[in-house]
């Protein structure tokens, strides 16, 4: 059941309805209600794993109590490590256990021991590295005293299965849920006005940008004759195609929770626009970022810095290699959780590379810029935007790419003398859709999406003709709808 | 809460009345000489070889009882030679039409079978067409038929905002003008029953290099749920007490393992017999016998139906 399917729309205004005509203000109900509807809207996708989503939250639940509960520092580290086990042994056991096996059987295989392990074969539950990052911040929070234990289990359930979250996300942890969950929800039309345009404008992203975006880079990442020109296009498209991809699923996640009195954390604020690497990362899949940033990133930097006393280490400032060995860990599992294969590890690293020559050089950078009155000059901004873009593109070859060889393959044909060659089969029809696009985002780049009209004077009359015209174009124009990519972590 | 459902009750009033102008002045509006404006802008390839309309027409207006029911893809439609049959007495119809997919061929089914009460079904399995949501076949379609029940099903099970606005489109437009009023009857050229005639060879296929090896993929999300719809059409044929047999036509190009034998669990489970023609393809001449790499032309067609026919005579199918 996609967001853009109208399964899902037959769900929603049946839910919508009964959620503020039947039951408003009665918020036990109301969360009754998107509790079974979060369970039906998981299970449609495949029954079978509705256990594996109440038996994680359950333990969650357990663990959380018994964190809560201790006074004894010891005793509430052990139930801490104990849930972070489990719940980091369940992503691990579905969705990296085959990655790790050869590994595992020749480096057993050092010391003589052979193992007899077989590959698992376990489908990977959809949503499973989200919901377990949701997990993993309700007990840390709890431990971290920023929450206290839910006695009721009825709130965690919901709250880690809430169903615009579970499967792709935004991360919206607990800590910010639950209280909304317990607070009686009053129908508030601006918000639920402004829920129903960010679910256009997402549903309008997906369906004219992405899902046509796919077809081109599909077949540039598949055709093993391509030029080069072809290929920078096909990097190019599935860049545009993955941030259209996945900010659309936000806007239409976001959008649902505010049609249902929800605020849930924004997940990209305009990333192409960025003007350095660190600046996209501060934009793009914000809830993961910030996620790993406090729960890993922080954590790792502040143990090292503990551990190294000396100024320096190999010539190099402490601090900077604190950033360096906190950066690197940090990304390489940022990669390896979008999936168990060595591409993904490789991207993570190489924006580990750019954050650290970024660290090194903005220094550097800001005083050149500063020394050629060139901070506010549009060009120079201009050029920033460009190039971070460029880094961007470059990287995510590495993502799309099946397996290693393939990316360096990729790379290596695409920068030849074809290069400067017309490229082939270009969708010559995407050009304009993507200029309205990105023209959209950069006039609402100060707003929360695409179609957000807060103070802007526009009348009704124009409003609804600009909803009406994105729905006659998302009717008309889709080529082929995908399932969201970041479904697959 | 009440204000803004009247509002929205509005706009979704508004959006249907300009939905229904758009798509009445579209399809009625002349691109070119053979295309409207919303054949162009929904990219409806009504220009698909396959006489997709004809041969409906004919299953809905049989002057003679049907032995074998043949459904399937352009693979089918270039295999199954309706002369070679009725020499032995066997009267065919084929209602295959091009990139036609397991989700349309299940609904499909589900209108004709009991319109045309054929004695045997042979549903022919294209491998390649299993990732396909259908929608290609959807449009000729919805172009060439009348809007019925099954294609509303159709359209919620492919379920693309444009599969909608396709079906709505012909919905209107054969209410205007039903489909079938003022037909003058006319066999095309090269046609027979559902059946394409064409002797075109492509000699490189006998020089060049051909790979022919399984693919070792895992099954897509599409592929899933297009087996499915094949289960569902050995159920639903089967459910009619009608004998069906599963055929996949010889080919030159590479094919899914795992699909293949996903779709011998399903013949075994439901005791349907899977003719995998591709063991004949050594009996083949590569450049007299195929069109392209994936279909026959009407040389072959006829080695393959007498094939075919044997299997079937073997297989004590009672007619």
């Amino acid at each position: 059941m996609l967001f853009t399917s109208v399964k899902f729309a037959v769900f929603f205004i049946l839910l919508f309805l009964l959620y503020w005509l039947l039951f408003n203000n009665k918020t036990k109900t109301q969360n009754v209600l998107l509790l079974v509807a979060s369970y039906l809207f998981y299970g449609f996708w495949d029954f079978r794993f509705l256990g594996l989503l109440a038996g994680i939250s359950l333990l969650n639940y357990f663990l959380g109590l018994a964190i809560g509960s201790s006074s004894r520092r010891m005793t509430r580290k052990t139930w801490l490590i104990l849930g972070l086990v489990c719940n980091i042994g369940t992503l691990v056991t579905f969705k990296y256990f085959d990655f790790f096996l050869p590994g595992l059987q020749s480096l057993f295989s050092v010391f003589s021991i052979h193992l007899n392990l077989h590959s698992l074969g376990f489908i990977v539950p959809l949503g499973i590295s989200f919901y377990t990052f949701l997990s993993i911040s309700y007990i840390v929070d709890i431990y971290r005293k920023k929450l206290g234990p839910e006695k009721n289990v009825f709130y965690v359930l919901l709250s880690l299965s809430f169903f615009p979250i579970v499967l792709a996300g935004p991360i919206n942890r607990p800590v910010s849920l639950l209280p909304q969950l317990k607070t009686p929800r009053d129908f508030d039309p601006v918000l639920a006005s402004d829920g129903l345009r960010q679910f256009l404008w997402g549903l309008a992203v997906k369906m004219i940008i992405a899902d046509n975006c796919a077809v081109y880079a599909d077949k540039t990442f598949t055709d093993p004759s391509a030029t080069g020109s072809t290929l920078f296009y096909g990097a190019l498209f599935f860049s545009i195609q993955i941030y259209a991809d996945f900010s659309s699923y936000s806007d239409m996640a976001i959008g649902i929770s505010k049609l249902l009195g929800f605020r849930l954390i924004r997940n990209f604020n305009f990333p192409y626009f960025a003007t350095d690497i660190a600046d996209f990362w501060r934009r793009w899949h914000i809830s993961l970022t910030t996620w790993f940033r406090d729960y890993l990133f922080l954590p790792l930097a502040y143990f090292l810095s503990g551990k190294i006393k000396k100024q320096k280490v190999l010539f190099i400032r402490s601090d900077l290699v604190i950033y360096i060995l906190s950066i690197l860990f940090t990304w390489s599992i940022t990669g390896f959780w979008h999936g168990a294969a060595w591409t993904f590890i490789i991207w993570g690293l190489v924006h580990a590379f750019f954050l650290v020559m970024h660290q090194v050089f903005r220094k550097i950078k800001k005083s050149f810029l500063a020394r050629h009155h060139l901070q506010k000059d549009l060009l120079a901004v201009a050029f920033e935007r460009f190039f971070t873009l460029g880094m961007i593109v470059l990287a995510w070859v590495f993502f799309r790419s099946k397996t290693l060889p393939k990316a360096i393959d990729y790379l290596d044909r695409t920068f030849t003398l074809s290069l400067f060659s017309p490229p082939l089969g270009f969708p010559t029809k995407m050009i304009i859709p993507i200029f309205i696009f990105f023209t959209i985002e950069w006039a609402q780049r100060d707003k929360q999406h695409g179609l957000d009209f807060t103070d802007a004077p526009k009348t009704r009359f124009i409003r609804w003709a600009i909803y009406l015209f994105i729905l006659l174009i998302i009717f008309f124009y889709q080529v082929k709808q995908q399932e969201f990519i970041y479904f697959k972590f | 809460m009440k204000k803004f459902l009247v509002r929205g009750g509005l706009f979704v009033f508004i959006l249907i009345c300009l939905y229904s102008a758009v798509i009445y002045g579209t399809s009625k509006i002349k691109y070119n000489e053979k295309y409207t404006i919303f054949n162009q802008i929904v990219n409806n390839p009504v220009k698909r070889g396959g006489a997709t309309f004809i041969k409906f027409y004919e299953a809905t207006h049989l002057t003679k009882p049907v032995d074998i029911l043949v459904i399937g893809s352009s693979r089918a439609f270039r295999s199954f030679d309706p002369d070679v049959f009725e020499k032995n007495n066997l009267h065919i119809h084929l209602l295959a039409t091009s990139s036609q997919a397991p989700v349309n061929t299940y609904y499909l089914l589900k209108e004709y079978l009991l319109k045309i009460r054929p004695k045997m079904v042979i549903f022919d399995v294209h491998l390649g067409l299993l990732n396909s949501n259908g929608i290609e076949c959807f449009y000729d379609l919805c172009t060439n038929i009348p809007v019925s029940k099954e294609l509303f099903e159709m359209a919620l099970d492919i379920d693309q905002a444009n599969t909608y606005s396709i079906c709505y489109a012909a919905l209107i437009n054969q209410a205007d003008t039903p489909i079938y009023k003022g037909y003058a009857y006319k066999v095309p050229k090269g046609y027979r029953k559902g059946f394409l005639v064409d002797y075109k060879t492509d000699s490189t296929l006998g020089t060049k290099k051909i790979d022919t090896s399984w693919m070792k993929k895992d099954l897509t999300a599409q592929e899933i749920k297009n087996l499915k719809h094949i289960d569902n059409i050995a159920r639903f044929v089967r459910s009619h007490n009608v004998p069906i047999l599963f055929t996949k036509q010889p080919v030159l190009s590479r094919e899914k393992l795992l699909s293949n034998k996903k779709i011998h669990e399903i013949a075994t489970k439901y005791q349907i017999k899977y003719l995998d023609l591709n063991k004949f393809r050594k009996d083949l001449n590569f450049s007299h016998d195929f069109y392209d790499q994936n279909h026959l032309n009407t040389y072959g067609a006829e080695k393959i139906s007498e094939i075919i026919i044997k299997e079937i005579q073997n297989s004590n199918f009672i007619f």
